[in-house]
């Protein structure tokens, strides 16, 4: 079945090449300035039997705090699944790594905070957890929920800390945000509310929330039309109450509706990222809405409150072949990259592209995370002076696994 | 009596559209989880056919109207097959035959899962042996089954075992 699938996609690639147009990519704006790519830093070392996960919602498993990089995963090197922190302190040369969590853990999500310091965010066997970590590891944990999971956090400079994750109610999982103040490594939790103030109809998981210039931005997996797509909800006063935050609005253009013959309800959309960059934010996911090659990565633009019409943030030459892990990364200058792994040359990369006055780069890769073997499952930040910080899981052909972290300046648009 | 006859076979539809409505397995087959599934095939040492669907999904509903809808089909894997079905965009998460934990959705990555409904066939032991995306007949399925169960996949690729018309 390979070799029919081989054929399929050559085929469709072959039916796809005439659509490689100008105004699809910027050529000149990427080109990519690799030479400068930093040297890489084994976070985590392959061993037999351990599987290394980087699966935060959204993405979120790298951020960037003035000088200090910090990354979270799971992996069962106890013998059973365990979250830990690796921190890269301001001048540090290698990272110091902590676990956390109580139990089998899973999926933490990390955002930066000021003064070098993290807020985490997981789920593990007491519910759903945070806290404030720094150089010298996590602080004490805060529980915010008995059950649920999918959990993501985000920092607001006006609005302070936000939390959002998934969780059973009833029938249907549900998505929740709540306020977390802190004062020093004690977080404290604000009231708890839901994402959609209405019953929920159907499932909503995979939540990820944003600050960005005007309030705070939350974006989650949404089947209340018998399909998956992404939605969103805008606050500009999100400590006032539930009230403040909009009705939820649809993202994704992926349609609704059954197909020739009565057939489904829709194509499907999943695993939002968003990303804060200058005044605007941007929201990426997989998107299924071309069928019959997998996920493409698609990405709609805001301007902070509602999102504009989508399009596919990928290039054509990776339109044959399927996109996964789909990550997106800003900062204040306005930059934007949109990070994912696919196939296209015979084995697993990262691919990227950057958001430029002419749309999507070409897709390009980084020396490191790219060639011979398999490396997937990005996770990128973007720091205030335009440096891309990319982490990633790099597995051997006997299927063990490792992290991986390089820094790459980001050459002038 | 007509209204309590009535009433039962409203609570069955109720109960048939809660167990059917989050996912797309075809109804009347005893499609369950993976974790389950994977232990049941070991324990009755019978092979899997994983069912790779997605919410929403037309094709899957195509296969499941046009060929799962076979009376004789749905004996033969019923019978023959423990009988699994993943959600590809689902989070829940799930045990692999080495431990490993992944969600639903991750394992569509892993087993690379570019399009629905793909039909994973694998050993009691959970390896794969047959990946098979699309729409598929009737006796599409019958071929696949006599390639797993006469074990026609230790010698041969899916494609040779059809190419020599058995």
């Amino acid at each position: 079945m390979n070799m029919a699938r081989t054929w399929f996609a050559g085929v469709i690639f072959c039916a796809a090449l005439p659509v490689v147009s100008a105004d699809a990519v910027n050529a000149d704006a990427v080109n990519a300035d690799v030479v400068n790519v930093d040297a890489v830093n084994e976070i985590a070392a392959a061993k037999p039997g351990v599987f290394h996960h980087l699966d935060a919602s959204g993405r979120n498993n790298l951020a960037v705090s003035g000088a200090s990089v910090a990354l979270v995963w799971e992996d069962n090197r106890s013998g059973a699944p365990g979250c830990y922190l690796a921190v890269q302190g301001g001048g540090a040369n290698a990272f110091r790594e902590f676990p956390f969590g109580h139990g089998e853990c899973f999926e933490p999500a990390i955002a930066a905070l000021d003064g070098e310091r993290f807020l985490l965010i997981w789920e593990d066997a007491g519910g759903v957890n945070a806290a404030i970590a720094d150089a010298a590891g996590p602080g004490p944990v805060r529980k915010l929920a008995d059950s649920g999971g999918q959990g993501n956090v985000a920092v607001h400079p006006r609005f302070g800390a936000y939390a959002a994750w998934s969780a059973p109610d009833g029938r249907w999982r549900r998505v929740w945000h709540a306020p977390l103040s802190i004062d020093g490594k004690q977080l404290r939790v604000g009231a708890v509310r839901p994402a959609d103030m209405a019953a929920a109809t159907d499932d909503q998981t995979f939540p990820v929330i944003i600050g960005g210039a005007q309030g705070l931005l939350l974006a989650w997996e949404d089947r209340r039309h018998g399909h998956t797509v992404i939605f969103s909800s805008f606050s500009g006063n999100p400590g006032h109450d539930a009230t403040t935050w909009s009705a939820p609005a649809r993202v994704s253009g992926n349609p609704t509706g059954k197909a020739q013959g009565n057939l489904g309800r829709g194509t499907g959309a999943m695993r939002p990222a968003l990303a804060a960059f200058g005044d605007r934010v941007a929201a990426a996911w997989l998107d299924k809405r071309d069928f019959l090659s997998g996920y493409d990565v698609y990405a709609a633009l805001s301007d902070g409150m509602r999102f504009g019409k989508d399009r596919k943030a990928q290039d054509s030459f990776g339109d044959a072949i399927a996109q996964w892990h789909v990550a997106a990364a800003g900062n204040a200058l306005g930059e934007l990259v949109i990070a994912w792994d696919d196939d296209r040359d015979g084995t697993p990369d990262i691919w990227l592209t950057r958001l430029t006055a002419a749309g999507y780069s070409e897709n390009f890769t980084l020396p490191a995370a790219a060639g011979p073997g398999q490396q997937s499952d990005p996770a990128i930040a973007l720091d205030a002076a335009g440096t891309l910080h990319l982490a990633w899981i790099e597995r051997s052909a006997a299927g063990a696994t490792r992290l991986r972290y390089t820094k790459w300046p980001l050459p002038p648009r | 009596m007509h209204r309590i006859h009535f009433i039962s076979r409203c609570l069955l539809a109720a109960a048939f559209f809660i167990a059917t409505a989050r996912a797309d397995p075809p109804p009347d087959y005893p499609f369950v989880g993976h974790d389950a599934g994977l232990a049941r095939a070991r324990a009755e040492d019978k092979p899997i056919l994983l069912y790779f669907g997605r919410y929403g999904c037309a094709w899957c509903d195509h296969v499941n109207r046009k060929t799962f809808s076979d009376p004789g089909l749905q004996q033969l894997f019923s019978d023959n097959y423990v009988l699994i079905y993943v959600d590809a965009e689902g989070g829940k998460r799930l045990r692999m035959p080495n431990s490993e934990r992944l969600t639903e959705g991750e394992l569509g990555t892993r087993l690379g899962a570019f399009a629905t409904p793909l039909f994973v066939f694998m050993t009691p032991a959970g390896k794969v042996v047959a990946k098979i995306p699309g729409f598929k007949t009737v006796d599409d399925f019958k071929d696949y089954d006599r390639y797993v169960r006469g074990g026609h996949y230790l010698k041969q690729s899916l494609l040779e075992f059809l190419a020599s018309k058995p």
